[in-house]
């Protein structure tokens, strides 16, 4: 009679810090959470909030479903001048973005300051 | 009205049954009450006025007192006189002072002669006196002359009766008519005590307790809607009040708590299936409280903690028995999957409410015992129709215990546990007779009535079923009075019971589909957030997914092919009816033999469609090209093409020259590949670079994927498989992983392909010892033999 315990316990929350978003992952992210993710994702892009950040420290697990959330909104960021970066990822979760050759693809860092800073180097070059 | 044909003709054979039975083999039908509740009332009031006591304008409370051991003694000796001044049925009244000081209880015999009368405490107001030989009179009636004085304050009917009084100051007090048994005659009053009953009844509550415990764990950690909880508390205290105004209970509390209680408390013990060690040694203040509190506040409960539990751990299939529940909560009663339930039940309750009747044919020394009384001291006899405490073994058994039992893995700790469980239902809940055997085969037919309607509809028919089951003695008991009130009652009762058993009818046949979304609180994992499916619906769509999973599966290889100096074997197990990965075997046009192994991203039906697309372009592509690089390019634009970045595939492909045993292979974000190297000793995971499919331009997917080579020797295996096994987890979360993967390899060295897939399978399943699996399972292996000369694919 074990209930499940990996039901409802994934959460994404929201902050700003220095102009880039930063979305705190926590928990299991698999198909039946990945919707939670998507929709934080999207309401980042949709309000303009083109650079943000994916601080996977809290992030136990992660499938391809939720790995599909990352590949969706890529592309669409970076036409329109940002990035997705990812940070403090831990190593059973890095072992499945190395897998799938997220490295290649999305720029991944330890900490999330070196995310951040990354960005304002950036803008700081353009300026 | 079809899937309420096998249910109505069970409730036709149930109604005759009764029909024919109840009136001649029921207790409450054999001893039959001549007064109704204000009968019995207005008689009692005329009774104490004679003795001195004005109750005018004070609370009154009326129950029904029934006496298993008088009953007993008056079937065991039919002719004795005590037959003609006693009945096992009689009337207990209770009148209470406004201030609440002083009461007076009168029980009273089925046909109104008085049985008790008390006065508490003493009054110092003056008072007529009452003369013995009239209390005498009105007790023993026209038997009074066999009754001889003993001493001033009591008469005695040799061998048959005593009658007692106290008297002050002229005033009566108290008058007690008891019977005399005759030597010899024993009588257990603890039949509901048995050794099996008190087991069973630890066992039910140790169950309750664990319930109450993962209910409880659900609510913190939000696995459900804090509505659950908070509805269940304002069901209790909607159903407490109106069961103070209208309920049985409360008046038997009233009575029970003026003293006489013994006779009620032995009831409520035999009556109160989840809790039936208690109360006995308790004091009389507690017991009476007990009386109320037992029957409406414990069911609901012991109904929460074994409903919450089981729900929340219900997954997949097990969701489906509660959907209709889901939706009665959400007060959509006449919608047509719950009216459906609801129907169905009514009517197999019919069915199980005969199971006693029909088991008293066989036994006809064991005699039913009185049941369902309430409904004839209810001031409202309608709240006796409606019992809650019935439907808790629905949630105990079937919603929490059965799933649980069921999901064991080892057959025989399944099946013992299935068989306590059936052992613990039948001895909580055998209490239609005095004797055990027959009880336990009542309680047997019932059982497996509900047990059917739970396989064939859902929890809440089994709910419906149990407390039409118990209802349904209520029309019938009122109906087999002499009393006329209470006849009328009864056909008021009647009439009520059959008009809502024809609307359920009606709403489940005709009624409409409750729209979707309405029971989507927790993810769904079969079929989540489509149409809320009807059960006409869900065979459809089952039936549909039967066809679509046969489709996948007949996309896999049927067979390996044979080749010499090799064995191959491979199996997909969808997690859900159908699933994303896929495995491949097929020959390269330059004579290689490639085998591919592949998994889309996400579950359940958008992944199998996509699995699908990539099966056909895999053996499109492998028509005129034996480069697995441009195989993959091929598939990755195709795909990224099509599924627009939303969806992706990962593949791991190997393409072996039979021959010169020389592998060479690609990966396209799939987990590594496992090379056992059986002569050396050594177990490697090969893992070039390469993206996933679908995820990025070709371009960009070429420039990263690169292929490898190995050479194999004789002994060697090379396996290739998806993250539903290296990612399973057991019951600490912990991952089956690359490690274990490759100690499941390593330890069938020189055993066939077959038996290597087989030994990693079942080492995946004690590892993850029961828990259902998560994702879809594949797994691949290809082995060179350890003698033979490598050979060419035939």
């Amino acid at each position: 009679m074990e209930n499940d315990p990996l039901a409802n316990t994934f959460h994404v929350a929201r902050s700003q810090e220095e102009e880039v978003s930063v979305l705190t992952l926590s928990g299991y992210l698999d198909a039946y959470t990945a919707p939670q993710f998507e929709k934080a994702i999207q309401e980042e892009y949709d309000s303009g909030h083109i650079r943000i950040v994916v601080d996977c420290a809290g992030l136990t697990y992660i499938s391809s479903a939720g790995l599909g959330v990352f590949m969706s909104f890529i592309e669409d960021v970076r036409e329109a001048g940002g990035d997705i970066k990812i940070c403090s990822v831990v190593p059973t979760v890095y072992q499945v973005f190395d897998i799938l050759g997220f490295p290649e693809l999305f720029e991944i860092v330890p900490a999330r300051a070196d995310a951040i800073q990354k960005f304002s180097r950036a803008s700081g070059q353009e300026a | 009205m079809k899937p309420l044909r096998v249910p109505a003709i069970a409730a036709l054979a149930g109604a005759l049954l009764l029909v024919f039975l109840f009136p001649r083999i029921d207790p409450s039908a054999i001893f039959g009450a001549a007064l109704d509740r204000a009968e019995a009332i207005q008689r009692a009031r005329q009774l104490t006025s004679r003795y001195g006591v004005s109750t005018a304008g004070w609370k009154v409370a009326a129950t029904q007192v029934t006496d298993e051991k008088l009953r007993a003694y008056l079937s065991a000796f039919p002719d004795d006189p005590a037959a003609r001044l006693f009945a096992p049925v009689a009337w207990g009244v209770v009148f209470i002072e406004p201030t609440g000081k002083q009461t007076v209880r009168v029980k009273l015999f089925a046909d109104g002669r008085p049985a008790e009368w008390e006065l508490k405490p003493a009054s110092e107001a003056p008072a007529p006196p009452v003369s013995p030989e009239t209390v005498l009179q009105d007790f023993a009636g026209s038997s009074s002359s066999a009754f001889k004085p003993v001493d001033q304050s009591s008469w005695n009917f040799p061998m048959v009766a005593t009658l007692t009084l106290s008297r002050h100051n002229g005033r009566l007090l108290s008058a007690v008519l008891s019977p005399a048994y005759a030597r010899g005659f024993s009588y257990d009053p603890r039949t509901g005590n048995r050794v099996g009953t008190g087991v069973a009844g630890f066992l039910s509550f140790a169950g309750f307790c664990v319930a109450f415990a993962l209910a409880m764990r659900a609510c913190s950690r939000g696995w459900l809607s804090w509505r659950v909880p908070a509805g269940s508390a304002a069901a209790l205290v909607v159903w407490g009040a109106l069961m103070m105004w209208a309920g049985p209970d409360y008046q038997a509390m009233l009575y029970g708590k003026s003293g006489g209680l013994q006779i009620q408390l032995d009831e409520v013990a035999r009556q109160n299936v989840v809790d039936s060690t208690g109360a006995s040694g308790a004091s009389l203040k507690i017991a009476a409280l007990a009386l109320f509190v037992g029957p409406v506040c414990l069911p609901f409960l012991t109904g929460f903690a074994f409903a919450a539990a089981g729900f929340a751990a219900a997954r997949g299939r097990l969701r489906r028995k509660w959907y209709s529940l889901e939706l009665l909560f959400r007060g959509k009663i006449v919608a047509r999957q719950v009216s459906l339930s609801i129907a169905a039940g009514a009517l197999c309750g019919l069915a199980a409410a005969a199971a006693p009747y029909a088991t008293a044919i066989l036994f006809r020394a064991a005699r039913l015992l009185f049941h369902n009384m309430g409904v004839l001291s209810a001031p409202v006899p309608l709240t006796a129709l409606v019992l809650p405490a019935a439907a808790v073994p629905a949630f105990g058994f079937l919603g929490f215990a059965y799933p649980a039992a069921y999901r064991l893995r080892k057959r025989f700790l399944r099946i013992g546990a299935l068989a306590v469980l059936a052992a613990v239902f039948l001895f909580v809940s055998a209490y239609a007779f005095d004797r055990l055997l027959p009880s336990l085969i009542a309680t047997a037919i019932a059982a497996a009535i509900y047990f059917r309607l739970y396989q064939k509809f859902d929890l809440l028919a089994v709910a419906a079923a149990m407390m039409t089951a118990r209802a349904a003695a209520a029309p019938l008991i009122l109906l087999a009075q002499p009393a006329g009130g209470l006849r009328d009652s009864g056909v008021r009762l009647l009439a009520f019971l059959a008009a809502a058993i024809a609307a359920f009818v009606n709403f489940g046949v005709r009624g409409r589909d409750a729209e979707s979304g309405d029971a989507e609180d927790l993810p769904e994992p079969e079929i989540a957030s489509t149409q809320a499916p009807s059960v006409s619906n869900l065979k459809r769509l089952e039936a549909e997914f039967q066809v679509a999973r046969k489709a996948q599966q007949d996309a896999l290889p049927a067979a390996p092919p044979v080749i010499q100096g090799y064995s191959l074997s491979g199996s997909c197990d969808p997690a859900l009816q159908v699933g994303g990965d896929l495995y491949d075997l097929f020959p390269l046009p330059d004579g290689r033999l490639a085998i591919a192994v592949a998994d889309v991203s996400g579950k359940g039906v958008p992944a199998a469609l996509y699995m699908m697309v990539t099966k056909g372009l895999l053996s499109a592509i492998v028509q005129d090209s034996s480069d697995l690089a441009h195989i993959l390019q091929q598939i990755n634009l195709h795909l990224y093409r099509a599924c627009k970045r939303k969806v992706f595939v990962t593949m791991a492909a190997v393409a072996i020259h039979p021959a010169s045993r020389r592998l060479e292979y690609a990966r396209a974000g799939h987990n590594p590949i496992v090379w056992r190297r059986a002569l050396r000793g050594e177990t490697m995971l090969r893992k070039p670079p390469g993206l996933g499919m679908g995820m990025c331009p070709n371009e960009r997917f070429s420039r990263t994927l690169r292929l490898e080579e190995i050479d194999l020797e004789p002994g060697d295996a090379v396996v290739l498989y998806s993250d539903g096994i290296t990612e399973a987890v057991n019951a600490s979360m912990e991952q089956f992983g690359e490690e274990r993967l490759m100690h499941s390899v390593e330890s069938t060295d020189g055993q066939s392909a077959a038996e290597t897939r087989t030994a990693i399978l079942r080492d995946l399943a004690d590892f993850t010892a029961g828990a259902p699996a998560r994702d879809d399972v594949t797994v691949v292996v290809l082995r060179v033999s350890s003698t033979a000369i490598p050979g060419c694919v035939t």
